[in-house]
């Protein structure tokens, strides 16, 4: 078939952006898989259609059916592009949405096994969780900056929020992102703060070294403050005398850890000195469990 | 809201399990069921799956053990209370309850025959004579919420009154206890009442009962003889609600200490799983720390504080035994001064029971 003529069909169903390659030499000898085309529109191969014009060749051989249904179609596409579990986001979104246009009542159920490869129920759910978030946060999602199930639980960001981090996506590891996002979030909801506000805050803690510890200390207020006397007594008192104390974690509990070691009397006289001052201070020191 | 037409509202289909069916429980129930879809089936199984939620009753008998132990929770210190299963499940939609984690495609279960958990109580209380036992029927579903339908409390109370060590404990965020005011041998049946300022029940506790219609109902339980027992279980504290805590307890010095069995604390906990479903929840912007038994809680310097306050506040008003639920050591020590088995009028609440597994 003309790859014009290619042309003039219907493009509904391009909606591949990460199709296996033809390489030019297998398309000069004509060793592709034949295009499927309905009488009004291009099934498959879009991007073979495009290597071909910009190989200049000008007929592609093609297989038409007379009369597909759309379910059929897609279903068609999806066995030739063979990528099962390995769609993006848009391509996924991309294929339900074509299937609701076309056939709303066909079921997804066959077009998630399609998608995913295996038989997974929940899979048109999730797309559709997918499909339904903010622009900027389903850009963040698309691009594989934060996973699905994190960003449907964002629902009170606001859409410059994302924006912003995604212009730093690249300073902050996958963890990162997820966990600056939720505590963003969970701050805002707490103390009530506006979009200005959020974009402040946002904008505070990447500057800092650590963005997502900056974020837990103001949504930890209380427990950032146990730490903080913790590890100001720790200094005060045993700062350089080779002594670790530990606090129960989250201090949920009631003793606390020392720890040291010593080769000789004197040293061990020197530590022992050293655990009487904090012996002084110990009464401070039960107070961050009570 | 204990006419039929409340449960007209709450209950949308009943199924019976087929060898139920005959028993003269059922059969002396049936008339007061008319108004309601009725459906025979072998067993659990057969009910369809869209209708395994909680506007679905089904009534069959109990299966396995009846009387068990409190699961307890890893490191922490369980009151060895014991719990059996007369009403599985319950459908006043709190926000925070764990059974919203593993009870949510499940019908309401009313174990219909109580001969057999009659019968293992009895032997508990038999071999336990030297000792103050509690069982309660409200662990994993509100012990009055469908009492006033089927009755199964008033069948315990009469069978189970005459054990001078044993307190039969009906919790229940709702005021049905009338249909109990007129039993004779009560024994020392506890009617407990969960309480929680009305700001909390208006966010939190779903079609629960309001503050007042608990309050009046447990002054309408003490009125015809019975105990009572109050539950401050969850606490969920913010700084808006520290002044509504206060009135609450307050409005309880009008209550005769000597006739409140027990008065119980627990704050706000929660596990992951049930996170998962509670992200929207505005209690749970407060700080929580995971602890031992992998559950959150508020951090322990804090709940020690509300504990402190509580007991303090309780103890200058009625002196009954206050006692924590699923608290750790330390917490007790902060809150209490002391472990619950050091503390006299609280030790005996947590005595476990012999020959119970």
């Amino acid at each position: 078939m003309a790859v014009s003529a290619l042309r003039e069909l219907s493009a509904e169903l391009d909606f591949f952006t990460s199709s296996a390659a033809v390489s030019r030499e297998l398309l000069e000898l004509d060793l592709y898989p034949p295009l499927p085309v309905s009488p009004s529109c291009l099934i498959w191969g879009f991007h073979i259609l495009k290597e071909a014009e910009e190989a200049g060749k000008d007929k592609l051989a093609c297989r038409l059916l007379p009369d597909p249904t759309p379910p059929a179609m897609l279903r068609l596409a999806l066995r030739l592009e063979s990528r099962a579990g390995r769609y993006s986001w848009l391509e996924q979104e991309a294929c339900l949405d074509f299937l609701a246009r076309r056939a709303p009542a066909a079921s997804p159920a066959e077009l998630a096994r399609l998608l995913s490869g295996k038989t997974d129920p929940r899979l048109p759910e999730r797309i559709g969780s997918f499909s339904r978030l903010e622009p900027s946060l389903k850009k963040l999602v698309a691009e594989g900056l934060l996973d699905l199930k994190s960003a449907s639980r964002l629902r009170l960001l606001p859409d410059s929020v994302y924006r912003r981090l995604a212009e730093t996506a690249g300073g902050l590891t996958f963890s990162q992102r997820r966990l600056l996002l939720s505590r963003l979030e969970e701050i805002g909801r707490r103390e009530k703060l506006k979009e200005p506000e959020l974009l402040q805050l946002l904008a505070e803690a990447l500057n800092t070294e650590d963005p997502p510890e900056t974020l837990r200390r103001r949504r930890y207020p209380v427990l950032t403050g146990l730490e903080e006397r913790f590890h100001s007594l720790e200094h005060t008192v045993l700062e350089k005398s080779g002594i670790r104390l530990e606090a129960p974690p989250c201090f949920e509990g009631e003793e606390f850890t020392v720890s040291f070691s010593f080769r000789s009397r004197a040293g061990l006289a020197r530590k022992i000195n050293r655990l009487r001052a904090l012996e002084d201070q110990s009464d401070e020191l039960f107070t961050l469990l009570r | 809201m204990s006419s039929l037409h409340y449960y007209a509202d709450l209950i949308h289909k009943i199924y019976v399990e087929a060898e139920l069916t005959e028993s003269p429980r059922f059969r002396s129930l049936r008339p007061r069921l008319a108004d309601f879809p009725l459906q025979v089936v072998d067993s659990r199984e057969e009910i369809p799956s869209g209708d395994l939620n909680q506007h679905t009753l089904y009534l069959c008998r109990p299966r396995g053990k009846t009387v068990g132990r409190c699961p307890g929770s890893k490191g922490h210190i369980c009151c060895n209370y014991l719990t059996v299963d007369l009403y599985l499940g319950c459908p006043l939609g709190c926000a925070y309850c764990i059974m919203k984690s593993y009870l949510n495609f499940a019908p309401l279960t009313v174990y219909l025959d109580t001969r057999p958990t009659i019968k293992a109580i009895a032997a508990i209380a038999e071999g336990n004579r030297d000792r103050m036992l509690r069982v309660g029927t409200g662990e994993v579903g509100d012990s009055l919420l469908l009492d006033p339908l089927f009755e199964l409390s008033g069948e315990l109370i009469q069978a189970l009154g005459h054990y001078p060590n044993l307190y039969l404990e009906l919790k229940t965020k709702t005021h049905f206890v009338d249909h109990l005011l007129d039993i004779k041998d009560k024994g020392n049946t506890v009617i407990g009442f969960s309480l929680n300022p009305q700001s909390v029940i208006d966010a939190y506790e779903g079609t629960a009962s309001s503050l007042s219609l608990r309050l009046d109902a447990a002054r309408r339980a003490l009125a015809a003889g019975y105990l009572v027992s109050f539950h401050f279980d969850p606490i969920i504290w913010s700084a808006e609600q520290e002044g509504e805590y206060e009135e609450l307890l307050s409005a309880l010095s009008g209550f005769p200490g000597n006739r409140i069995a027990w008065i119980s604390l627990g704050t706000l906990r929660y596990t992951p799983e049930l996170r998962e479903k509670l992200m929207d929840e505005d209690f749970l912007l407060e700080e929580f720390v995971p602890c031992r038994d992998g559950k959150y809680r508020y951090i322990q310097k804090v709940r020690s504080r509300i504990y402190r306050r509580f007991r303090e506040r309780l103890a200058e008003m009625c002196g009954c035994p206050v006692y924590m639920c699923m608290e750790s050591g330390a917490v007790w020590h902060n809150a209490f001064g002391n472990s619950p088995r050091e503390i006299p009028g609280v030790s005996d609440i947590f005595i476990p029971a012999r020959g119970v597994k």
